[in-house]
């Protein structure tokens, strides 16, 4: 159970498939620790099909489109095909090498964690990992803190979304655990304390702005933790 | 970026306006066919019912009329192949089909874009897998009675199910048949009674010591 969720915004986008591959992922992986999530979406998803398929209402096509004439056309064909044999589902197992311990994460994430790079020591306890090549407008990084580790005070120039994975952290605002799915936008300014060693995966669309003490120096800097690829 | 994180667009209260219960009905009874008794004109009806949304809906995902035919080739493909697993205490026929147009839309979508795929409608949508319970129980330590004892706190479907597969020895098969219901509804009921029922005796047999 996990007590930061997608907003209901977010989960709509989801049951619609309407999100970006990277959150749909994000999304993915919180629902595998969230009942209460996954019964939203299921929720969701019913509203939408009543939406969709709507059967009170005409389809939005043109006059001329016969659909019986589709439906026979396709039918014969679809019944031909030869049965693809599904095997029942197993549990594919995912895992991280972080500073040489196996962190298991959840599979929807391989996409991801398949384009993460060498892990670089960012500062302190905090190290990061990079996910590259996968084309969309800001930077994703797999970040791992310490137990003890910290970033400095800092608030975000755009919305930061973080998905907890393993271990715990907090913040002003309260401690996070597993699966939960925590945004950050320019209003908040934290500063995360890894409770137990913590594995997040951070997706952000502007660079940290340093607000606290000597921190401030690296203000000019931030960008070392931003690279967009768009 | 594209996060929203203000109000709801949706009242967490409403629920989904699934049509009238003729409709759902209409829609469970073609179903059950396809999957029961495969039978041909049972898919052709539904989808004579369904189609020209599902390709409206389509069109509006993935922006072209021919690639909105192939999600609606693929959907149908899947209902005929795949119809055993839907389960209709998860889903209601609407929204399982509505599920299955989505997922191809979203990986057709991707398929047709110039970034890498990160992930597929499999991965993302299916839900994290239930853990099957362990069947195997010590025959000796349970007398008929109890166990019929037990049988009877279960709910009237899961009793139905488990007693046509376990006590009446029907396959799957022929209990979906008998209760004119997806044989995937039928496996899940037979699940969760089973789940149920090792949770009754255990609560009976720790009782007892």
């Amino acid at each position: 159970m996990t007590d930061y969720h997608p907003s209901d915004s977010v989960l709509l986008e989801f049951s619609m498939g309407k999100l970006d591959d990277v959150l749909t992922a994000m999304v993915g992986a919180h629902l595998g620790f969230c009942h209460e999530c996954r019964d939203r979406v299921r929720q969701l998803e019913a509203v939408e099909a009543a939406e969709v398929l709507n059967l009170k209402q005409p389809p939005d096509l043109a006059d001329s489109f016969d659909i019986d004439a589709l439906v026979a056309d396709l039918v014969d064909d679809v019944v031909s095909q030869p049965q693809v044999e599904t095997k029942p589902a197993t549990a594919k197992k995912l895992s991280m090498n972080v500073q040489g311990r196996n962190i298991e994460v959840p599979s929807v994430l391989s996409g991801i964690v398949e384009r993460s790079g060498a892990w670089n020591h960012v500062m302190g306890e905090v190290w990061q990992s990079p996910v590259a090549k996968h084309g969309l407008g800001y930077q994703i990084d797999f970040i791992y803190m310490e137990a003890g580790g910290s970033i400095p005070k800092h608030t975000h120039k755009g919305q930061e979304i973080t998905l907890i994975l393993e271990g715990s952290f907090k913040d002003e605002e309260g401690e996070y655990f597993p699966g939960d799915f925590l945004v950050r936008t320019e209003a908040d300014e934290h500063v995360p304390v890894a409770t137990r060693g913590c594995l997040c995966l951070a997706v952000i669309d502007a660079p940290l702005h340093f607000t606290s003490g000597v921190a401030r120096l690296l203000n000019p800097f931030s960008s070392l933790f931003f690279r967009s690829e768009a | 970026m594209m996060v929203m994180t203000g109000t709801s667009l949706i009242e967490p209260e409403k629920k989904a306006d699934t049509g009238n219960a003729n409709e759902r009905e209409q829609l469970q009874e073609l179903m059950c066919r396809i999957v029961n008794r495969r039978d041909k004109a049972a898919l052709a009806e539904l989808f004579r019912v369904l189609g020209a949304r599902i390709v409206a809906f389509a069109i509006r995902q993935v922006g072209d009329e021919s690639t909105a035919k192939e999600v609606l080739q693929d959907t149908m493909l899947a209902v005929w192949q795949k119809g055993h697993s839907y389960d209709q205490d998860k889903a209601q026929v609407l929204t399982w089909i509505y599920t299955i147009a989505r997922n191809r839309c979203f990986d057709i979508g991707r398929r047709r874009m110039s970034r890498p795929v990160l992930v597929s409608a499999d991965e993302a949508y299916t839900d994290s897998l239930e853990s099957e319970p362990a069947a195997e129980m010590d025959d000796s330590s349970w007398s008929e009675e109890l166990l019929r004892g037990a049988l009877d706190g279960l709910p009237l479907p899961q009793r139905q199910a488990i007693a046509l597969v376990y006590l009446k020895e029907c396959s799957h098969q022929e209990a979906a048949e008998v209760l004119g219901i997806p044989i995937g509804t039928v496996k899940s009921r037979v699940r969760l009674g089973m789940q149920r029922l090792k949770d009754i005796l255990k609560a009976r047999y720790h009782d007892d010591d």
